[in-house]
């Protein structure tokens, strides 16, 4: 891991993507980041923590964080359906004790080939995400999907340590 | 040479025919040119060497056993394979000791010992009458030494501040890392525990240095870390290790008496093995690998020396000069080459740090794992009588309840059995303060005595490993504070020996460390005075001497008027209070001026379990240690009264203690708005006691504790998980923080 991420001009690297959305926004993430999607569990919240971390969670054993990415991007609050879903995501050996931290999400939707050709730079726009969150653009029959770096999501703000090397 | 067989106890007989059978059974797997079964027949040799009575066998077989060990020494000694005429030696010599057994057995006269064996037996014997001391071969080694008066105290000085001492003759040896990465691991773990011994059987040997065991283990010890260091060609490491060896051998055959000299010698042997073999952990451990280790073992070689030839004047080793190169640049190029892993090795290796041995692999009785793998497969059996009995309903409901009821069991004694694989005794860390306390002794001139009880108290390795540090400064405080000199001991009417006492011990649950000293004790009102002084608290301060001696735990706080080299580093007991506190534990303090000074450390049996205190506020479910809790009550209408701008305090038996509200300071929704709906639990940390308000009680029980990650290091509550019963996750709530949290709102 290093600090390259937080570099504008890194761009997300052709290859499979799993799709999900939040609201009407689409957004898309490497399937190497994610360990694994399971459905929308009851969630023990701790207290004392911001918005955005929604609390813990049982993985088979293993008790992992999970983050309220609506929450963290300053969407409005919305009552989770069963279509609602936690990706796992493994943020590598690399950091100490925090390796799987979930993610709640509206829903999943598909796991796209992204070829070199669809990705583009992030666009200057003013949006409600951050752009240092992201990796570029991607678009794929149509639908335009906003392709997440993830591991940023999760290290930047303070909230979320990952070990700063 | 016949003996009277009738001598011999049988069970003894049997014993050493077990011995020799696995012997021969090693040998038949030996090759020519291979080390393939060496160490375990020295390991077999050497209990056949050390079985009970020894003395009290025949000639005869103390003789053989010396021949054998003579020839696998010249094997270990040298190219560490076996060569043809070994291994026949070897054969006919087992062959020889399984008739003797059987002669002796089966009471007729046993048969002689080859004549060439004795022969050879006895050139050994001549040869060894000085022992052999592997000089170091470099010539201007002996340059730093020529003057006795000059050097030792130098050397002894440097050896102070720094692990490794800089000599000219630091030979050195390189880990074949990728290569012998299982033997060295191996060999690690294995010389950490061997490293222990070492001080253990020293300190037993000062005080009888006629202990013929303890020269055996420490002999045992040198022996094995030979031969291991041959087996994997440390040769420096090896050669240094005959050394020692061949000193301990002196004192073993009687021709040396054990003197302050031959100790001190030993313990810097072990000194520079420890070093050695810290530096192959952190090499194993990926620290810059390959990079050579050195041996510094000029100075204990000086030593040995001396023990072994007291009154000789020093060698005359300066004579040629003349014709050997200039020493001093010599001895300079060796320094340099080996200054920079000596400085990193100081600044990597903290200062009398004993926690350095946190093995990451660890040796577990083999019993337990027996019961372990039988437990399982009880529990396999028993699911498979559940999930029989759940499908095809074959099973009555009286057999599917036994099946369940037995399936709880072995589930029960499982996690008991699991929780038990990760306990040792405390007795390695106990140990480690013995040397402590005769080195702190000598140095402040005192006269002190440490006495270890319940060494055998058993500890979650872990909470071991993590006590060293804590402990460590708590007897240097005993040693450099509490216990007065000699003479002031003396004025008082007491013995002029102080008495350390550290003791372990289960107590509800839970372990319990003492460390108890007879010495002065501390003045409550001394404690109150300087505290004030030193503006740590303000007004009049605490009446009662409990509290007063509650200040020493103050962050800032110090009791030698004079920082000392000893105790005065900067760490203080609040920093020893919140480490034991960060392993869920709890010390307190209690002291009688005149009489000593006892802190008393609870400790959790284990860190991977907690008792904890399910409660439930609102609609969320929280854990509470039990061992900071002290009672649980529903108060009485009118027992809460609020004060004007500092909360709520409740009325316990006349004591006025403050009340936090869970549910408040957490930010949810509680239901208990009247306190007389809920229950109060008292709970007690770092001194001060709290009552908080739950809702409900939800029970109390063994909980597995989870890591919740980095992301809540911040949560200044929140100090873990553990998985409920219905899999959801409970939060377990730091007592230190609530305590703290009801000051904060108090304020």
């Amino acid at each position: 891991m290093s600090d390259a991420p937080q570099d504008l001009a890194v761009m997300a690297a052709p290859g499979r993507y799993l799709t999900f959305h939040l609201g009407s926004s689409r957004y898309a993430v490497s399937v190497t980041d994610v360990h694994t999607v399971i459905r929308m569990v009851p969630v023990t919240s701790v207290p004392l923590m911001p918005a955005h971390v929604r609390g813990v969670i049982n993985l088979r054993g293993a008790v992992i964080a999970v983050i309220d990415l609506r929450a963290k991007f300053r969407m409005p609050e919305i009552e989770y359906n069963d279509r609602a879903c936690i990706l796992v995501f493994d943020l590598g050996a690399g950091s100490a004790g925090n390796r799987l931290l979930g993610v709640i999400v509206d829903a999943v939707d598909d796991v796209v080939v992204l070829a070199a050709g669809h990705i583009e730079p992030t666009p200057d726009f003013a949006s409600q995400v951050d752009v240092r969150y992201l990796l570029g653009v991607a678009t794929v029959s149509e639908s335009v999907f906003a392709i997440l770096n993830i591991k940023n999501i999760l290290a930047v703000d303070g909230s979320l340590s990952l070990p700063s090397i | 040479m016949t003996d009277a067989p009738a001598d011999i106890p049988l069970d003894r007989l049997d014993s050493i025919g077990q011995l020799l059978e696995r012997i021969a059974e090693e040998l038949a797997f030996v090759e020519e040119g291979s080390d393939l079964g060496l160490l375990p027949i020295n390991a077999l040799l050497m209990d056949l060497e050390e079985g009970p009575g020894m003395e009290s066998l025949p000639s005869a077989f103390r003789k053989s056993v010396a021949v054998a060990r003579r020839w696998l020494d010249s094997v270990l000694d040298g190219s560490g394979r076996f060569a043809a005429a070994d291994i026949t030696n070897l054969q006919q010599w087992i062959d020889w000791l399984m008739e003797w057994l059987a002669a002796s057995v089966s009471g007729q006269p046993t048969a002689e010992l080859p004549l060439e064996w004795s022969q050879s037996e006895a050139v050994a014997v001549a040869s060894l009458a000085p022992p052999a001391i592997h000089l170091p071969a470099f010539p201007a080694a002996d340059a730093p030494v020529k003057s006795d008066a000059e050097a030792m105290p130098v050397a002894a000085a440097r050896s102070e501040s720094t692990p490794i001492i800089v000599e000219g003759d630091v030979a050195t040896f390189t880990l074949q890392l990728p290569k012998d990465l299982d033997l060295l691991r191996e060999f690690h773990a294995e010389s950490l525990e061997l490293l222990e011994s070492i001080e253990h059987s020293v300190l037993a040997l000062e005080e009888n240095p006629t202990d013929a065991d303890a020269v055996n283990s420490v002999f045992r010890v040198f022996h094995t870390f030979k031969g291991s260091a041959g087996f994997l060609k440390f040769d420096a490491m090896q050669r240094f290790a005959h050394d020692l060896e061949s000193l301990l051998d002196a004192a073993r055959s009687g021709s040396l008496a054990v003197s302050r000299a031959v100790i001190d010698a030993i313990l810097k042997g072990g000194d520079v093995l420890s070093s050695c073999m810290r530096e192959v952990g952190a090499q194993l451990a990926g620290d810059r690998p390959g990079t050579p280790i050195a041996v510094p073992s000029a100075q204990v070689l000086e030593m040995i020396r001396r023990a072994l030839a007291p009154d000789r004047s020093p060698p005359a080793v300066a004579a040629p000069v003349a014709t050997a190169p200039p020493p001093g640049e010599r001895v300079e190029t060796a320094v340099v080459q080996t200054q920079a892993p000596a400085a990193e090795q100081a600044k990597s290796a903290p200062r009398e740090t004993v926690a350095a041995s946190e093995a990451t692999s660890i040796r577990v009785d083999a019993a337990k794992l027996d019961d372990m793998v039988n437990l399982v497969g009880e529990l396999v059996i028993a699911q498979s009588m559940v999930i029989g009995g759940a499908e095809g309903s074959q099973l009555a409901d009286v057999d599917r309840d036994q099946a369940m009821r037995s399936l709880m069991r072995i589930t029960r004694e499982l996690q008991r059995n699991a929780t038990t694989l990760r306990m040792v005794p405390v007795s390695g860390l106990f140990r480690k303060m013995t040397r402590l306390v005769r080195d702190l002794s000598a140095q402040v001139g005192k006269q002190v005595r440490l006495e270890l009880v319940g060494e055998d108290t058993e500890l979650d390795r872990q909470l071991v490993d993590r006590m060293g540090d804590p402990l460590l400064h708590m007897i240097r405080n005993a040693v450099d504070h509490g216990v007065e000199l000699p003479a002031e001991r003396q004025a008082a009417g007491k013995d002029p020996v102080g008495i350390v006492r550290l003791s372990a011990a289960h107590e509800s649950g839970g372990v319990v460390i003492r460390v108890a000293d007879d010495g002065r004790g501390l003045d409550g009102d001394r404690l109150l005075a300087k505290a004030l002084e030193k503006g740590l608290i303000k007004g009049d301060g605490p009446r009662s001497l409990a509290e007063r001696l509650e200040l020493i735990f103050l962050p800032g706080f110090s009791t030698a008027s004079a920082v000392t080299d000893i105790s005065g580093r900067g760490v203080g007991m609040d920093v020893v209070r919140r480490h034991i506190e960060g392993l869920r534990g709890a010390i307190d303090i209690a002291s009688t001026v005149g009489v000593g000074t006892t802190f008393t450390i609870r400790l959790p049996l284990t860190l991977a379990l907690i008792d904890g205190l399910l409660v439930r506020v609102g609609g969320e479910r929280y854990v509470l240690p039990t061992l900071a809790v002290r009672e649980c009550f529903r108060p009485e209408p009118g027992a809460v009264s609020a004060v004007h701008e500092q909360g709520e305090i409740v009325n316990l038996r006349g004591h006025q203690i403050p009340v936090l509200r869970l549910g408040a300071y957490l930010q949810k929704a509680a239901q208990s708005l009247d306190p007389c709906e809920g229950i109060l639990v008292v709970i007690e940390a770092a001194g001060t006691v709290r009552a908080v308000l739950v809702d409900e009680l939800l029970g109390k029980q063994d909980m597995i504790i989870k890591k919740l990650g980095n992301t809540f290091d911040g949560n200044p509550v929140v100090s873990g998980g553990a998985v409920l019963g219905d899999g959801s996750v409970g939060l377990i709530l730091s007592a230190d923080a609530l305590v703290r949290a009801t000051r904060e709102v108090a304020a």
